[in-house]
């Protein structure tokens, strides 16, 4: 166990070094100059002549592929281009407020995705199956955005079309402050980014879980006399939980990067508006930094994911 | 049953009342607290650097400089400065320091201040894009390129005085002193906190800094030591909402003061709904279509340029994707630029004349013309501007194929001059017709520093010149006037709207000065709220 673990750990150098070296040089194809896009439209040519050569920009792609190398061996994702400051603080920044988000979405998503395919599977081709399949693909298909600013106008406006609307209970955006007034603004972000997940958790739980009630050993319990609960609780659902994991898991990590849609409708400080802002600077340290963060998130959750496997299912051995 | 019954209901009663008390929480906009939205995070705090409205915003209510512009009248008055000479020359400006103003750290603002100010701008250790701003100064740009070590040009005189003397006289020095770049600022404060001042900044505006949240929000106090009076707000918070409908819904909410846009499509539904908090005024900024002249069809065919010019109605389009806000450009200077000429004819829409200006161009109905592409940057309000023009030229046999391209490409490609037709923008740094004219047209710009069309005249450049060297306002009016009509007359670009700026305000704060150089200008600290106690 313990040497598959640091097998699989130190597999994360190459990984997290490929996805650098690939992002890297993607900055540098991408048309456009950080430089110019500092200066703005009445650009003093002098200035970005003196502005390139201080961010070391005019050096060789080989000799600056170089520097990055030497300093990510060093711990150091360099200075941001625009906001001229470490990219470690500005992702150290964004790391809370990113986790705080997905923890609460992918908690919604798994609490009532699961029960909800459960429900499903349980009551299979009735109305309750209907009904949350219907809901799932609906959670599933709905764009994040859209569905973020409906929950605004029916949960947060004030008005709408002049009249007043009575559910405007929550915060239309923000962090709020620490305590119940961060609850409060967390409660529609989080909803709104954990509509996908539980979708696909709600289809995959109900797939998986009709999938192992047709097995012998569930054929067996039931013929042991046990109730229809404990069946589906410790046979059932314990048994169809590594595909869910899995889904769990990929989504889990894909939220730890950030949700761009769900932090930019609801201002919410995350990590994902950051990186897409440092795109379209052109800001290649904050790029590189927050994808390999991104990356290193994926490896470890699949990680975790893959040791989860040994806990829920006591047949599989790790090799 | 009948107490399960009861016990449920008794709890649902208590589930609404908590939801009703949640809903009740509403944020109630104190008398002293005014709410400002910002589109973005700031990329900086520090006035060296800022180059954008967003930092703009924050930058100008925490800093103050020598001079400044009247907000109405846009007139360069004194701030900082209790008063100021200009030689005869035109050379020599000499400023004579207020007394009794102090950086929010306490200390006195002294004439050593300025000089560090400005020379901490020029260093190239700064990394300031703005030196342009100061560059007229004597030995500024030995300074910035290492040739110097102090500027030629700054010259302390005693504790109040400072002069600085230009290398040659440049009438509009004066207003590009009123620019962030030259913001005054405390030497320990910049060096104690090195390259994080940026985000401490410590000024001797209207409003002290406070903290920066990144991604939040940003929130300044006001200045109790203020020489220009303490605010009658108490704080300023600079919410950052990027999504203008999340934005709305909060100024509905209540969330905000200021909101600096209404969501495209709804402003018929806002002038019905909120018609005390809206405001629309003037805003110093032109829309256009360049050309470019160093290639054909557009080079030295100022017949084709006319016709283009002709064909496109810029009223319709105005109305249609403007909702009405903005109106038509009749040449290069908005409204409220001095030198604006209001007798300026431009090319009203006419496709009749237009076909005819085309086939004296050599194209008759287009014929022998290629297709052409006209560059715009990504935005759904550019593309329908390009729709529109591609439709008004098709009517008179000009093919137009659109490109749709990211910012930070398509500004490379205009200064490289590689698109034939681009849309472009132009927003006054400071409100002078040299900021539109010399910038935006002069030979010597051509590329980068603005003249993108590579438009080139020896009649409008030597005029255009002329005007900065002078030192008479009349004079400079007359002279850009000509040169106007002169870029007019030659079909420079295709002049196609004046902006106007639209906001949100609620109707219960008074005292908001609509300044045309754009909200982020708006005078915070003399905003006082209608209940407040009076002035």
């Amino acid at each position: 166990m313990i040497g598959y673990l640091l097998r699989r750990l130190l597999s994360v150098v190459p990984t997290v070094w490929g996805i650098a070296t690939i992002i890297f040089f993607l900055m540098f194809l991408i048309p456009g100059d950080p430089v110019r896009l500092m200066l703005g439209q009445h650009g003093d040519d002098e200035a970005r002549v003196r502005i390139t050569h201080e961010l070391g920009l005019d050096k060789p792609i080989a000799v600056q592929y170089g520097l990055f190398l030497k300093r990510l061996m060093l711990g150091d994702l360099g200075d941001s281009y625009r906001q001229d400051r470490p990219v470690t603080g500005i992702l150290i920044e964004r790391i809370p407020a990113t986790a705080l988000l997905a923890f609460a979405a992918m908690l919604i998503s798994i609490v009532a995705g699961v029960v909800a395919g459960l429900a499903a599977a349980v009551r299979q081709n009735k109305i309750t199956d209907a009904v949350v399949m219907i809901l799932s693909l609906i959670g599933i298909s709905t764009p994040v955005f859209w569905l973020g600013l409906l929950l605004i106008l029916v949960f947060a406006s004030r008005t709408f079309d002049g009249a007043p609307v009575v559910f405007g209970w929550l915060p239309v955006s923000g962090y709020g402050e620490p305590g119940w007034d961060r609850i409060r603004h967390l409660i529609l972000p989080a909803l709104s980014l954990s509509a996908i997940g539980m979708g696909y958790i709600a289809r995959m739980t109900r797939s998986s879980i009709l999938e192992v009630i047709r097995q012998d050993y569930i054929r067996t319990a039931e013929a042991k006399g046990l109730s229809r609960f404990s069946v589906l609780m410790k046979h059932t659902l314990r048994n169809a939980m590594i595909p869910v994991v899995t889904i769990i898991g990929l989504d889990f990590a894909a939220l730890l990067g950030g949700a761009v849609a769900t932090e930019t409708v609801f201002s919410w400080p995350g990590l994902g508006k950051v990186i897409v802002d440092a795109i379209r600077q052109l800001d290649g340290p904050v790029v590189e930094g927050g994808v390999m963060f991104i990356a290193l998130i994926f490896v470890l959750v699949n990680i975790c994911v893959d040791l989860l496997y040994v806990v829920i299912d006591p047949r599989i051995r790790l090799h | 049953m009948n107490m399960k019954n009861n016990s449920a209901r008794r709890y649902g009663y208590r589930v609404i009342t908590v939801l009703i008390l949640l809903g009740l929480e509403f944020q109630v906009s104190g008398q002293d607290t005014f709410r400002f939205r910002l589109a973005t995070d700031p990329p900086t705090l520090d006035p060296a650097q800022s180059t954008d409205t967003t930092s703009g915003a924050v930058v100008l209510k925490v800093f103050d400089g020598l001079v400044e512009f009247d907000p109405l009248t846009l007139e360069v008055v004194p701030a900082v400065a209790e008063s100021f000479h200009v030689s005869e020359d035109g050379r020599i400006y000499t400023f004579h320091l207020r007394k009794g103003v102090s950086f929010h750290n306490g200390r006195p603002v002294v004439a050593e201040d300025i000089k560090y100010s400005l020379e901490r701008t020029l260093d190239p250790q700064t990394k300031s894009p703005r030196t342009w701003v100061l560059n007229p100064i004597e030995g500024a740009r030995e300074f910035t390129s290492g040739q110097a070590d102090h500027v030629a040009g700054i010259r302390v005189v005693g504790e109040s005085t400072v002069q600085l003397i230009l290398t040659e006289p440049y009438a509009p020095f004066l207003a590009q002193l009123c620019m962030e770049a030259a913001s005054l600022l405390p030497r320990e404060e910049c060096e104690r906190w090195g390259d994080e001042f940026k985000s401490h900044p410590v000024g001797c505006g209207p409003f002290e800094f406070v903290e920066w949240q990144h991604d939040i929000r940003v929130v300044v106090k006001a200045n109790p030591n203020y020489y220009g009076g303490v605010p009658r707000l108490k704080r300023v918070e600079f919410k950052v909402i990027p999504n203008e409908a999340t934005a709305f819904e909060e100024y509905k909410a209540g969330g905000l003061d200021f909101l600096d846009q209404v969501p495209p499509g709804q402003l018929l539904r806002v002038r019905q709904q909120y018609p005390e908090d809206l405001h629309i005024w003037p805003y110093l900024s032109i829309y256009y279509i360049g050309f470019n002249h160093l290639e054909p069809p557009f080079r030295d065919n100022v017949l084709l340029r006319r016709a283009v010019n002709y064909a496109v109605d810029k009223e319709k389009i105005c109305l249609a994707v403007k909702e009405g806000i903005s109106f038509p450009a009749r040449g290069i200077l908005p409204p409220g630029i001095p030198g604006y000429n209001p007798g300026l004819e431009g090319y009203p829409y006419n496709p009749r004349k237009a076909g005819e200006l085309l086939a004296e161009a050599g194209y008759p109905g287009g014929s022998g013309l290629p297709e052409i592409t006209l560059w715009h940057n990504r935005d759904d309000r550019h593309r329908l501007i390009g729709e529109c023009i591609q439709y008004y030229l098709g009517q008179i046999g000009i093919r137009i194929r659109l490109k749709n391209v990211e910012w930070a490409a398509y500004l490379e490609a205009c200064e490289e001059g590689r698109p034939l037709l681009y849309r472009m923008g132009w927003v006054a740094d400071y409100p002078d017709a040299d900021n539109f004219l010399y910038i935006l047209l002069h030979s010597s710009q051509a590329g980068s520093p603005g003249n993108y069309a590579r438009y080139s005249n020896p009649e409008f450049d030597e005029l255009v010149v002329r005007a900065q060297a002078s030192t008479d306002p009349e004079t400079r009016v007359a002279l850009y006037r000509k040169a106007e009509s002169i870029a007019v007359e030659d079909a420079a670009w295709l002049y196609v709207y004046y902006d106007r700026e639209v906001a949100l305000i609620k109707p219960f704060w008074e005292n908001i000065i609509l300044s045309p150089q754009g909200d982020f200008t708006i005078p915070l600290h003399v905003i006082r709220h209608k209940d407040g106690p009076p002035p």
